[in-house]
């Protein structure tokens, strides 16, 4: 009972991981309608952003996550309106195309500059953690489920309420419509893309302090958020977070009960199941 | 159109031809590689191309090798496999197909070595590798692959020895191992071992490589009060593996792991965290070790390290002594004929920075896994076959006692 | 009707040159072994098969598939099991594979056709994923190492597929085979079925056809066609191996065709065929490759929007009418 107690505890903090992860991919698929193969790359550099700044400026991890979100945001700003508004209504095949060959050069950058080794942001808090009885809470971990929860929760009220998120969500849903209302869509392109890379970028600084960076821990990252964008759904931010949790659960459970190698298995399966049956995703509506 | 197409068409091809063509330089002896420069094991691939490139300029700053009555130099034709199996295999038969390498160095990693080492069986051209220790390799009656690295089923085997004599003794294992060629094989080696020697497998879990998330399975380690964990892994698995160890509190008297204890990556990434943590080298680079060229493995050691700013591990060692094997080899046989070196490499017996180089019957060297622990932020030599080196520190203090 | 004479006039030209330059095409190949390295060569045939494969049902069809790589790599492994556990000839390996990847295309096509777009691309990609990690667990695949060392043996008893150059024309009839019968494909009334789906599918249901069983048929052809192809390759490597069930092998066939131009006959091919020639010089000259095919395909998406066949033959239209008018 204990074990299935911390079983849960760790999916859960998983899940919350997961969220932050593809928050920003589900956006921007959402909005732009651009799946963006290189989402990973952007985490990975995020991460590396974050390391180091705590690692040569000495800025801890968690306070550095507006710093690098903010960096970040700028970088995928430009590259939306240097590149990637060429093609922002071109065929979905192209998108797919031009984020890959992105990942790819990301990827090759990222090595050439901070070498192959493997990055840890290590504070003196990230081992730490609160024992409930016989449960554990690893800190970082609870500390990065608040965050995904914050980030969450304020992307759903920005778009809910904001005049820019309001903006945005009419963009997303007519682009004609939006126009009319005085709505400059290349500057909300290239806002939404910022965002969805400022979110990446945070969810990096996350990933270094419960796991540790390297240049290709880019692609693994993407097809993840993938499947949780897909399972939780586009339209709402909230349902990305649903996504996370029932992913990081299931991956627990699956260790668990069946076998540490079935976790990948699992999620693809409850993906197919979720693709065939809830198509716009748990929280989407239906279609 | 098209025709611009087929013009375009053409001039790729040609520019393939040319590229493809580049001729090696006479009068040398060419060693060919392909290893993995870049991609997720670039990171222990270097150890590879460094190592390789380093001896043979040592060996020609020596004035090279002399063959018969001819006095050669070596070069290295290397390629980068991007870490993708398939492509190594391709290049591979490249080298020996195309460029007419003389001799084939290995790839890192046992799952690129069994690939790679069906093309060098199947050209004739002896191929030594110190990257993949899987018995597989071995147990397929091959005559051209040679192996430098301690068959994989026997890393744990010191350990086991060494678990034996631990005061007080431990009872109850965890053994956990990735789903890979080398690390299947370790398991399989390990099993027996534990058995023999009384131990209680309270987990036996394998897992899939790259996995980032061990939450679950720590949590099942410490409901199972196990204390002994043994992790046949990769690197980054057993990085995230302590790390959130640690986060969980899990702390069993003895942890010790297949990679990464021994390199000076792993230490830097964990900091404090990777004290106590037990691993096992094949090598340590110590003065007794004497080397023809190098003089001994300490120097090898300084030198590798002043010119590319790390420190090598058992790796680097390995790929080292596979160069060497191929020159003592080519001087031995007195000849550049690939069947006659595959001869004298069998028959080699000699003593390197690496270790006494000498292979078995079925072309893997067998050399006994020093135990070491990582003591004081320092690697520390604990147990070898002779028995205990220093003393280990065990039991290993819950996390927040130390 | 002055539109219409016009473009038959362009098409019998057009058909008339692309009938020479497919004779031509097909004498380069039966030349090319004396030039260029077979094995090489037999890599670009198998992978320009795969592509046109794929084509069939992205570029005709309109369905992005994400998980042809279970159909290349399933087929390699049924081959290379059947030749070299059974002791198979080689013909039967290659109808064995290609057969089990026409059954796995029945599987995969059956669950995805009932949705579109991306979420189509995403069950396949899914499912492909779990057949990747049945390979990784299934006894038979050998896990990572795969199966190694496939004897080539000889083709109906007689020819010897060990000397280069048997292998070589054998691979080249069979990619001749497989593009032929694609060819015939979209050519048939059944494919104007297709790209009539492609072009509007609701139009094509109101028409009353059951566009279900259309999509999930021209599923099953390239799946039974990119599983020939796989099956080819297993016998040209003498393995398979996980490489070939990845993602990143169903990447690699979409970038192909894309790259080459989809909906075209000669595009994929010609994608497959830069694409391996990159893959083998880049990967063989000691330069960046990973970063060059990153760039390339940057810039070929911002450049040749259709793909590099495809944006030739819209400037050549283009060119052409606007010539005619003037």
């Amino acid at each position: 009972m204990d074990l299935l107690a911390q079983i849960l505890i760790n999916g859960i903090l998983l899940g919350g991981l997961y969220a932050v992860m593809a928050l920003g991919l589900a956006l921007v698929w959402g909005v732009l309608n651009i799946v963006n193969l290189a989402h990973g790359a952007f985490i990975m550099l995020g991460g590396y952003l974050s390391w180091h700044l705590y690692t040569y400026l000495g800025i801890d991890p968690f306070l550095g996550l507006p710093i690098t979100a903010v960096v970040m945001f700028g970088l995928g700003y430009c590259l939306q309106r240097g590149v990637l508004n060429l093609i922002v209504r071109a065929p979905m095949f192209n998108t797919l195309l031009i984020t890959f060959g992105l990942e790819v050069v990301l990827t090759y950058l990222a090595q050439m500059a901070f070498s192959a080794d493997f990055r840890t942001i290590n504070p003196s808090y990230a081992g730490s953690n609160i024992a409930l009885g016989p449960v554990v809470i690893p800190m970082a971990r609870l500390m990065a489920f608040g965050v995904a929860v914050v980030l969450t929760v304020g992307m759903w009220l920005f778009l809910l309420h904001s005049r820019l998120g309001r903006a945005i969500r009419a963009t997303a849903q007519n682009l004609v419509a939006a126009r009319l209302y005085g709505v400059e869509p290349r500057h909300l392109y290239a806002m939404t893309f910022g965002i969805g890379i400022g979110l990446a970028g945070a969810a990096g600084g996350l990933y270094g302090t419960v796991s540790q960076i390297d240049p290709y821990i880019g692609a693994t990252l993407t097809a993840k958020s993938f499947a949780i964008a897909i399972i939780g759904g586009l339209d709402n931010p909230l349902g990305v977070l649903v996504g996370g949790l029932v992913l990081g659960i299931i991956e627990s459970l699956t260790v668990l009960y069946i076998g540490a190698t079935f976790g990948d298995v699992a999620s693809f399966g409850v993906l197919v199941l979720v693709l065939i049956v809830r198509p716009s995703g748990l929280l989407g509506k239906t279609a | 159109m098209s025709n611009r197409t087929l013009r375009l068409a053409g001039a790729i091809l040609g520019a393939a031809a040319i590229l493809s063509c580049a001729p090696a330089m006479a009068e040398d002896i060419v060693l060919g590689a392909s290893v993995q420069l870049t991609g997720p094991v670039a990171n222990t691939g270097r150890y590879y191309r460094d190592a390789y490139q380093f001896t043979i300029d040592k060996i020609n700053e020596a004035g090279g090798i002399k063959v018969g009555d001819k006095q050669y130099k070596l070069a290295l034709k290397l390629y980068d496999n991007q870490s993708d199996v398939n492509l190594s295999v391709r290049q591979y038969t490249q080298l020996v197909s195309q460029d007419k390498v003389n001799l084939l160095l290995g790839p890192f990693a046992s799952n690129f070595a069994l690939a790679d080492s069906a093309v060098s069986e199947k050209y004739q051209i002896p191929m030594v590798q110190g990257g993949g220790a899987s018995d597989q390799i071995f147990s397929r009656k091959f005559k051209y692959i040679f192996g430098t690295l301690a068959p994989a089923s026997n890393y744990f085997g010191s350990t086991v020895s060494m678990m034996k004599e631990l005061d007080p003794k431990p009872k109850s294992v965890a053994l956990l191992y990735a789903d890979d060629a080398f690390d299947v094989s370790v398991a399989e080696g390990t099993r027996p071992l534990l058995k023999d020697a009384g131990f209680t497998i309270a987990l036996d879990e394998r897992y899939t490589s790259n996995a980032s998330d061990f939450n679950s399975l720590l949590s099942q380690i410490k409901n199972a009060n196990v204390d002994v964990v043994l992790v046949a892994g990769h690197e980054t698995e057993i990085l995230n593996f302590v790390r959130q160890a640690k986060s969980l509190s899990v702390a069993p008297k003895f942890y010790s792991f297949t990679v990464g204890v021994p390199s000076e990556d792993f230490r830097k990434a964990l900091d404090k965290d990777a004290n106590y943590a037990f691993g096992m080298t094949a090598w340590l680079p110590s003065a007794k070790l004497k080397d023809k060229w190098f003089g001994d493995a300490e120097t090898f050691a300084k030198e590798y390290k002043a010119k590319f700013g790390y420190d090598p591990d058992y790796h680097a060692a390995s790929g080292a002594a596979d160069v060497e094997a191929l020159a003592q080899a080519l001087e031995n046989a007195g000849t550049l004929d690939p069947k006659a070196v595959r001869d004298a490499i069998a028959k080699l017996n000699f003593d390197s920075l690496y270790g006494t180089i000498a292979f078995g019957e079925n072309g893997q060297i067998d050399l006994a896994q020093t135990v070491i622990q990582i003591q004081d932020d320092k690697l520390v030599a604990v147990y070898d076959a002779k028995g205990f080196v220093e003393k280990p520190k065990y039991p290993m203090p819950a996390w927040n006692a130390r | 009707m002055a539109e219409t004479t016009l473009q038959e006039a362009r098409a019998t030209g057009s058909a008339r040159l692309e009938w020479a330059l497919v004779a031509i095409g097909i004498a380069a190949l039966i030349a090319a072994p004396f030039f260029f390295y077979p094995v090489f060569l037999m890599k670009m045939l198998c992978f320009a098969l795969f592509a046109c494969a794929f084509n069939l049902l992205l570029g005709y069809t309109g369905l992005l598939s994400f998980g042809h790589a279970t159909f290349f790599g399933g087929a390699a492994y049924f081959c290379a099991h059947a030749v070299k556990v059974w002791g198979w000839p080689p013909e039967a390996g290659i109808l064995l594979g290609t057969a089990g990847a026409a059954v796995l295309g029945l599987v995969m096509g059956f669950f995805a056709i009932r949705r579109q777009g991306i979420y189509f691309a995403m069950i396949t990609l899914a499912l492909a994923q779990m057949f990747y990690f049945f390979c990784v667990q299934a006894p038979f695949t050998r896990g990572e190492d795969g199966i190694q060392g496939v004897p080539r043996g000889h083709l109906f008893g007689l020819l010897d597929l060990s000397q280069p150059h048997n292998i070589y024309y054998t691979v080249l009839g069979i990619f001749l085979i497989g593009v032929f019968a694609i060819w015939r494909i979209v050519n048939s009334p059944f494919g104007m079925i297709l790209k009539s789906i492609r072009e509007n599918e609701s139009r094509a249901i109101s028409l009353g056809y059951s566009v279900a069983n259309y999509k999930l048929a021209a599923f099953v052809m390239s799946a039974t066609l990119a599983g020939l192809a796989g099956a080819t390759k297993a016998l040209v490597f003498q393995f398979a191996t996980l490489t070939d069930v990845t993602w990143q092998m169903s990447g690699e066939v979409i970038l192909m065709t894309l790259l080459g131009g989809i909906g075209t006959m000669v595009g994929p091919i010609v994608g497959a065929g830069l694409v391996v020639t990159l893959q083998n010089t880049l990967a063989t000259s000691g330069f960046p490759v990973t970063i060059a095919t990153g760039l390339i395909f940057m810039v070929c998406v911002l450049v040749f929007r259709r793909g590099i066949v495809g944006e030739i033959y819209a400037r050549l239209l283009t060119s052409v009418g606007t010539g005619k008018k003037e």
